[in-house]
């Protein structure tokens, strides 16, 4: 990673026992192939990266077929 | 707005003072998803909602990590079956749990909340939870 890339966090991020604590997250088919890699879903990550986590995120929620719904 | 909650509760506190002292504790390896949109607090026990999360814990085996040796590494997949959810949050916990489904039990060591993951029937996570030993 660019060590001068500006920094951001998931979201608002309190300070707390944890803190430092990441998420990382990738999103696999029923093969085990890879669908989406959001990345760090909590803690602290670069802007680009979580403009990446948004856009999958929303992907994601695209293709959603919801509850009882087959895959 | 990002959802980025993070917090090792009282249960994971206690597991910490235990292993300490050498009183058995059980690594926090087991990894539990659920649906809901509460914060984090210190009290808590078990995740919020696990509505359509039937699926058993999964064994992540605690490390360290490569990277950094004060770094405690929980890695594991949890593949969504019977029903699609939305994923919002995430427990790590001692046990493989009970009961169910949904399984509960066992001590929560952390309890994370992030943004909404739409997961189909099928679908699959693999978890990695890095949580820091920092001095600051």
């Amino acid at each position: 990673m660019d060590k001068k890339e500006e920094m951001e966090t998931a979201g608002s991020y309190t300070a707390k026992m944890g803190t430092g604590t990441t998420i990382r997250a990738r999103v696999l088919d029923k093969n085990g192939n890879l669908i989406e890699d959001l990345g760090i879903i909590v803690g602290k990550r670069t802007k680009r990266d979580g403009n990446r986590a948004r856009a999958a995120l929303a992907r994601l929620a695209k293709n959603y077929k919801g509850g009882k719904h087959g895959s | 707005m990002a959802v980025d909650d993070v917090l090792v509760v009282n249960g994971g506190r206690g597991l910490v003072v235990e292993a300490l002292l050498n009183l058995g504790a059980v690594a926090p390896a087991w990894l539990q998803w659920g649906v809901g949109t509460t914060a984090t607090a210190a009290a808590q026990t078990d995740l919020i909602d696990k509505t359509d999360c039937d699926e058993s814990r999964v064994d992540g085996t605690g490390s360290d990590t490569q990277e950094a040796i004060f770094t405690y590494r929980v890695k594991e997949t949890i593949t969504k079956a019977g029903a699609g959810a939305i994923i919002r949050e995430l427990g790590t916990f001692n046990a493989d749990g009970a009961g169910g489904p949904p399984v509960s039990g066992g001590t929560m060591f952390l309890r994370a909340m992030f943004d909404a993951i739409s997961l189909n029937v099928g679908n699959a996570i693999e978890f990695t939870v890095d949580t820091l030993v920092t001095a600051t």
